[in-house]
């Protein structure tokens, strides 16, 4: 398991590097490679952006019946999502950049939850199989 | 990519070109953020009367977009530099 | 009452009488797998599984159970990719029970020690079980796979018009191969048209709509067009009932109207070969009239 800090778009792409490698190493596809790395710079830049900054980890893990995946998590102690249904709804796919991406990235991974309380934080766990 | 689209102002305005197209055939990740810096530039482009095509997107970037639900605004895509530039001169009937 | 651990008494019984269980243990096994394995290899299975069991009884290290686990694991996927039964598989284990039994059916003194241990079988027997039943999804789960990938053909229409033609369902899974099939060949064909052939889709509701927009919208991001051939007029109704639109993606009854439309696209025209057999020809001169029956240098 690695912890990797995000403070700054180094580090976005740093996080990226990380979650590719792990990808790769773990039997998932080249595109579901694309769309794990995606999500998580979709997530890793919310966290900087909206987050304040924050922390990543990367994770291998097995499933019951024994399929390997990938687990991401990113976590900021930011102000907060007051609205979580509104943040998870399809408002941005104009990219208009008001909206935060949730929606999208969940889209691309597997497993995806998301917990956030206003002045306290908010933290994204999501999960890729490989097949 | 703030500079890029600095930089491109700068040779737009500079040559009165008509056509820009951007070859992003070595780039991996399309993100949300990738995506709005993108119909930025063709916005910045229109602008100067001009018309951006994107190239060279990989298959794997295409699904994720498609999957992200990100619809580059603004910009038209082609698959290689060549069609590129048939849609710029106008030969191409797309 | 000695102070040992509990399990230690089966434990030394088991140790004991080892060739005695082992022996009965691969009779009843042997009979069980009709002759598809020998006596000789299901020996050698069952007498290392049966070490790790007695130091799992024994509670003497805390890795047997571990590795009694995997082996039992593998011993189940073996028999599930190699065509037993559950019942077949479940019993390897279950008869170590009725071999032990057997012995020590006269000894009263054992009864406790037995019943912990018939216990400690059950528990084997069933995790058998479900590593065999894992074993088998994951056999369904490849064919599956392998199916999909046989019934997703891409074919080369024409110079840069390529056709996808489905058959069966379009799920999520489906859509996800085609995406990748397509647009693989859109890069490797330099193609710039793409016909989308759904005859062989029996339902097309707002699912399938959806992933049919999807293909479309990603095939574009390759600068490929794309038209949606083979509706069939009970299919237009449905489309039109549940209210979808295909936009800007043009639509035809069957693939000879798309691939024609595909062509129009691409500035190209079919029209009658010259005839070219005219006699004069081989003299020099050639006629160009489209048929033998117009042909004015006909001797």
């Amino acid at each position: 398991m690695d912890e990797l800090p995000i403070r700054s778009g180094d580090d976005v792409v740093r996080v990226r590097q990380q979650v590719r490698t792990a990808a790769a190493d773990n039997g998932l596809s080249l595109v579901d490679q694309t769309k794990l790395v995606t999500a998580a710079s979709e997530l890793a830049r919310n966290t900087l952006v909206h987050g304040g900054g924050g922390t990543a980890r990367v994770e291998v893990v097995k499933s019951p019946n024994g399929r390997i995946g990938v687990k991401l998590h990113f976590s900021d102690e930011g102000p907060g999502i007051a609205d979580l249904n509104l943040a998870l709804t399809d408002g941005w796919s104009s990219g208009n950049g008001l909206g935060l991406g949730l929606s999208g990235a969940r889209r691309l991974v597997d497993e995806f939850e998301l917990t956030s309380q206003p002045g306290t934080g908010t933290s994204v766990t999501v999960v890729k199989w490989s097949r | 990519m703030i500079r890029l689209q600095e930089d491109l102002a700068d040779e737009l305005a500079a040559t009165g070109a008509h056509g820009v197209i951007i070859d992003i055939t070595g780039v991996e990740i399309v993100d949300s953020y990738i995506g709005r810096m993108l119909s930025t530039i063709g916005s910045i482009s229109r602008l100067f009367d001009a018309e951006t095509v994107i190239v060279g997107m990989r298959p794997a970037v295409a699904i994720t977009l498609t999957e992200l639900g990100l619809s580059l605004s603004g910009v038209r895509t082609a698959l290689n530099a060549e069609k590129g530039l048939e849609i710029l001169n106008g030969k191409s009937r797309a | 009452m000695d102070g040992s651990a509990p399990g230690t008494r089966m434990a030394d019984y088991l140790r004991e009488h080892q060739d005695k269980v082992i022996g009965r243990w691969t009779e009843l096994v042997v009979a069980g797998v009709r002759g598809r394995i020998t006596a000789d290899e299901v020996r050698r299975e069952l007498t290392d599984l049966f070490s790790l069991v007695v130091r799992v009884v024994s509670q003497a290290d805390d890795h047997a159970a571990g590795e009694l686990r995997a082996a039992l694991d593998e011993l189940s996927r073996g028999r599930a990719r190699d065509g037993f039964t559950p019942r077949e598989t479940a019993l390897g284990v279950f008869t170590l029970k009725e071999a032990v039994y057997e012995l020590v059916a006269d000894a009263a003194d054992m009864v406790p020690e037995f019943l912990a241990f018939s216990q400690l079988v059950d528990d084997l027997g069933l995790r058998t079980f479900e590593a065999y039943s894992a074993a088998r999804e994951e056999i369904i789960a490849d064919q599956a796979t392998a199916m999909l990938e046989l019934s997703t053909p891409v074919v080369r229409l024409w110079d840069g018009i390529i056709a996808v033609p489905l058959i069966g369902t379009l799920d999520s899974a489906r859509t996800q191969l085609v995406m990748e099939k397509l647009l693989d060949e859109l890069v490797a064909t330099g193609a710039g048209h793409a016909v989308i052939d759904i005859t062989g889709v029996p339902t097309v509701d707002t699912e399938v709509a959806q992933h049919l927009l999807k293909t479309v919208s990603a095939a574009r991001l390759l600068g490929a067009e794309c038209t949606i051939s083979g509706i069939r007029p009970q299919v237009a109704q449905t489309i039109v009932s549940l209210g979808i639109e295909f936009g800007d993606i043009a639509t035809k009854a069957n693939l000879a109207d798309a691939l024609a439309l595909a062509l129009r696209q691409a500035g190209l025209k079919v029209v009658p070969a010259l005839w070219s057999k005219c006699r004069s020809s081989r003299s020099g001169r050639r006629c160009s009239s489209p048929s033998r029956s117009t042909c004015r240098t006909r001797p």
